[in-house]
């Protein structure tokens, strides 16, 4: 009878145990993505090499593969396997640039990391506030746990990335389908270059 | 774009105007999920039968994290929009854009930071007074003593040594436009205004209220004349400039189609300002108020 009344309590704590690891894990990922990431920028004289420089990285510890489906969001389903990939690699490619773009030689960020949360089983969200260039700025890493802890989303002062492009490529969607996506992203990639 | 303030009184005559003409029509909302098309009829909304069709494929791909989808805003005037953000793109690129890198290249960037800080600072009284109606006294009491801070030990605002005190770094920053979200107002109607940029008609009337809290309005009044508004809004533009033309580059350079990136953005921007609390707690060090 006693077991019986312990066995919430016990369940309980043996549940907070197990998302204190995760979102741990999840941190330790994001922390070591990040150091690599500083490193680079830190040697790095910015631009296009850059983004060169930060592609295996990024490629490490980014899902392109789940970013794009969300961004695309139902519409993935009516793209055949070979505009997935080629979805995937383009968005990736813009991504990489866009984030590369933000590093200025010399100029490296102060990150404080903020308590994160599990939304739910294998998810996690580490929000951070970074001091770059004298502005603070609240960015939010959302991790997935593929296999391995990767990150599928970012917010920037609560700007998701993932719903940002999910209106973009709605819209394109409605016009001329999974072609129309996969020409706009084309398009986009050489206006970055 | 908040800075331009002399052309706040011409945006809430907008704000205005958009708000009667949206409170009588039908409006659409676009869902970013899926592109749903949404109609909304006084307080309700009504999901349009043509989507129903294409909701049994939506479950099928479920939206995991809820704000990918969650980004509404009602745009009945899209074409008007457009056509003022291609007209505010312009400015931007042909005027704005090389005023800003001309400010960037005569001034350091630690007389820029000391301009912007200043203003900030003189900016106090519409934070104070927006915290006091959001019932955060915590916070105003916080800005208070941020601005006591960087007032005395700060030069006039000129630094900001209150960032190096954990208790009043991070304080959240706030505007009329948060506080009319927190008493319940939704967003209203997307609108574009001219050189300011993205707004709704909530925010509109917000920059509105933040006019008549901001000492320099209160100083061109006094003292008055083309002459001093100029010399008083021209830093308070500029000021900001620089950052600004970066954040639109960031958002709209690699965007697939600019006016929808801005439009998301933006609303994403100011749901997240308005949610913002103290679930937030850095480790091993002080909690945001």
């Amino acid at each position: 009878m006693k077991n019986i009344v312990l066995l919430p309590f016990v369940v309980s704590v043996l549940l907070a145990a197990a998302l204190n690891a995760a979102t741990e894990d999840a941190e330790n990922a994001l922390r070591q993505s990040m150091d690599e990431v500083l490193a680079i920028t830190e040697k790095s004289s910015g631009g296009a090499e850059l983004a060169e420089e930060l592609a295996p990285v990024l490629d490490r510890c980014v899902s392109f593969e789940a970013m794009t489906r969300r961004a695309v969001g139902p519409g993935w389903r009516q793209f055949t396997s070979a505009q997935q990939a080629e979805a995937t690699r383009l968005f990736s490619k813009l991504i990489i640039r866009t984030y590369s773009a933000k590093f200025t030689p010399g100029q490296q960020p102060d990150t404080q990391y903020l308590k994160a949360s599990s939304p739910g089983e294998g998810k996690v969200e580490i929000p951070t506030t970074v001091l770059y260039k004298g502005s603070r700025y609240a960015i939010t890493y959302r991790l997935e746990n593929l296999g391995k802890w990767l990150v599928t989303d970012i917010l920037a002062e609560g700007v998701s990335l993932v719903a940002n492009y999910r209106a973009q490529f709605d819209s394109l969607f409605k016009k001329g389908g999974a072609p129309a996506v996969v020409d706009s992203l084309k398009q986009s990639v050489s206006r970055s270059s | 774009m908040k800075s331009h303030w002399p052309l706040w009184a011409c945006a809430a005559l907008m704000c205005l105007a958009a708000g009667c003409t949206s409170n009588q029509k039908t409006q659409q909302a676009v869902t970013a999920s899926s592109g749903k098309v949404t109609e909304k009829r006084g307080g309700g909304s009504v999901v349009a039968a043509s989507t129903a069709k294409t909701d049994a494929a939506d479950t099928e791909i479920k939206d995991e994290w809820e704000d990918e989808a969650n980004v509404v805003i009602s745009d009945p005037i899209e074409p008007v929009n457009r056509g003022t953000f291609w007209l505010n793109h312009q400015i931007y690129q042909f005027l704005l854009k090389p005023f800003a890198k001309t400010y960037k290249f005569l001034l350091p960037e630690f007389a820029r930071r000391g301009i912007n800080n200043a203003y900030e600072n003189v900016r106090f009284p519409v934070r104070l007074v927006n915290h006091t109606l959001q019932a955060h006294l915590d916070r105003a009491a916080l800005e208070t003593g941020k601005f006591l801070v960087n007032t005395t030990a700060g030069a006039g605002g000129l630094m900001t040594p209150a960032e190096k005190i954990p208790a009043l770094a991070g304080v959240p920053k706030t505007d009329t436009g948060q506080t009319l979200a927190k008493w319940g107002l939704g967003h209203g109607a997307y609108v574009v205004v001219p050189v300011i940029g993205p707004s709704s008609t909530r925010d509109v009337v917000g920059l509105a209220g933040d006019a008549a809290l901001n000492p320099i309005s209160w100083l061109s009044i006094v003292f008055g004349g083309a002459a001093w508004t100029l010399a008083v809004s021209t830093p308070a533009g500029a000021r900001s400039l620089p950052e600004q033309m970066e954040q639109y580059d960031t958002v709209s350079k690699t965007a697939l189609d600019r006016y929808l990136a801005v439009r998301t953005a933006y609303i994403q921007h100011r749901d997240a300002a308005t949610k913002r609390d103290i679930r937030s707690k850095p480790q091993n060090g002080p909690s945001l108020p």
